[in-house]
């Protein structure tokens, strides 16, 4: 079956708000989304058929309470005793937060603190990251590098707050005209 | 590895940023009455931000490095922008608000540079919000701090464990080594040199690592040697003695 952005979008940030509770019903994870009862139900059982959702106790003729079981990867999710979910941390937010602390650094430096045994963050994802926040205003180049030789130095110009920046493409409409840029609100490309 | 899991490109292994991590979990799993508060301490560049900046990345922590000139109500600030949340007016309201933030997160707060809060009596403070809200806390600061904090009885008691960083040793070296010289070899004399040099010290270590990886890149080296480091110095963190001038 083909999603159109839109749908991707929001499948998506359901499940991250499933993975944010642990554990939820139907009528929950419909509030957290935004979205249609029905539509969490039906989101629930493509999940369950993926095995990344499992029913906690059920009984029939009561509420479904659903557990999450499996990260959208496949990978066991790590739950508390009582059977929250323990938190991940994300790539982006360990680079951006090592970022924060770090006075200057290289990518290899971000890489190095922000690869943690629950969060794989290479060396490439970090260089990656840099060049796209540098080209963005976000960090200035300290030192340049040099290929082959010497791997470039940032230092954080705009600490805009502990949420990480996240890269996004987007859906644009250009204009031949007059070169304006017009970016559809809302929209994923 | 034998159990096949890679520690390349990983500080976990790494002396002192274990026992970060195991100090944190200690706190974390305390029993029931035990206080849970943590002292992390030793000199600088022994690599104790590091180990809380790995330390927050993977408990995905609260963590705030003081400045010199920090208030009380500049920490709070601090802390509530570190949690995502918009301070409240008052010192007081902002206790609160951390403590609340804190526990229903349930995520440790760790903060770097607490010599500062010592120095400017504002351990209080921060026995406040640990008092409301629970989660486990962590104060990281220089080799002197534990004498300091014997002047706050009431915070002293509340700190179940003292961690002091160690020197950098050889597995920690080697471990450096991998992390920031992949794939080049050192020669056993240049590797003794530049330990000897470093003193212990996470970061001169990894200041001098990577020369050793600029002269590798520069000449296409796979191997760099004693003779390929040639006059240069060893970063030591040595200041310059005085000059003199005859008059």
């Amino acid at each position: 079956m083909t999603w159109t952005p839109k749908q991707i979008a929001t499948r998506e940030y359901a499940w991250q708000k499933a993975v944010d509770r642990g554990e939820f019903t139907y009528a929950q994870l419909s509030a957290d989304a935004g979205i249609d009862v029905k539509y969490a139900s039906a989101l629930t059982r493509e999940w369950e058929e993926e095995g990344r959702v499992q029913r906690v106790n059920f009984v029939r003729g009561r509420r479904v309470t659903m557990r999450v079981v499996k990260d959208s990867k496949g990978n066991e999710a790590r739950l508390r005793v009582d059977g929250s979910l323990i938190r991940k941390g994300c790539p982006l937010q360990n680079m951006w937060r090592s970022m924060r602390l770090l006075p200057i650094f290289s990518a290899a430096d971000i890489a190095m603190h922000a690869n943690t045994d629950g969060t794989e963050v290479s060396e490439d994802m970090a260089k990656e990251y840099c060049r796209r926040l540098a080209a963005a205003g976000y960090l200035r180049v300290e030192v340049k590098a040099q290929p082959g030789k010497r791997s470039a130095l940032y230092r954080l110009i705009r600490n805009s707050g502990p949420k990480a920046p996240m890269i996004r493409r987007v859906l644009a409409v250009q204009d031949q005209n007059n070169d304006e840029l017009t970016v559809l609100q809302g929209r994923v490309a | 590895m034998t159990d096949g899991r890679t520690t390349i490109n990983t500080l976990a292994p790494l002396q002192n940023v274990a026992n970060f991590l195991t100090l944190t979990r200690r706190l974390q799993n305390r029993g029931a009455g035990l206080p849970g508060m943590g002292c992390f301490y030793g000199p600088s560049g022994f690599g104790k931000s590091t180990a809380a900046i790995y330390g927050a990345n993977s408990q995905s922590a609260c963590l705030v490095q003081c400045k010199s000139v920090w208030t009380q109500k500049k920490l709070c600030q601090e802390i509530l922008k570190e949690l995502g949340l918009v301070p409240a007016k008052v010192i007081a309201d902002m206790v609160d608000q951390i403590a609340e933030a804190l526990a229903l997160e349930d995520v440790p707060l760790i903060i770097d540079e607490a010599d500062v809060l010592v120095n400017k009596k504002m351990v209080e403070v921060v026995r406040d919000i640990y008092e409301s809200s629970l989660v486990p806390v962590i104060l990281i600061g220089e080799e002197l701090m534990p004498q300091k904090l014997r002047k706050w009885e009431r915070l002293h008691g509340r700190i179940l464990s003292w961690v002091a960083a160690e020197p950098c040793d050889e597995q920690d070296f080697d471990l450096l080594v991998g992390i920031r010289c992949q794939g080049i070899e050192l020669e056993p004399d240049l590797k003794a040199r530049m330990a000897k040099a470093s003193n212990g010290s996470a970061r001169r270590i990894v200041e001098n690592l990577e020369l050793a990886r600029e002269i590798a890149a520069t000449h296409g080296l796979a191997r760099v040697t004693m003779r390929d480091w040639g006059k240069r110095e060893f970063f030591t963190g040595a200041t310059p003695d005085a000059r003199r001038f005859v008059a």
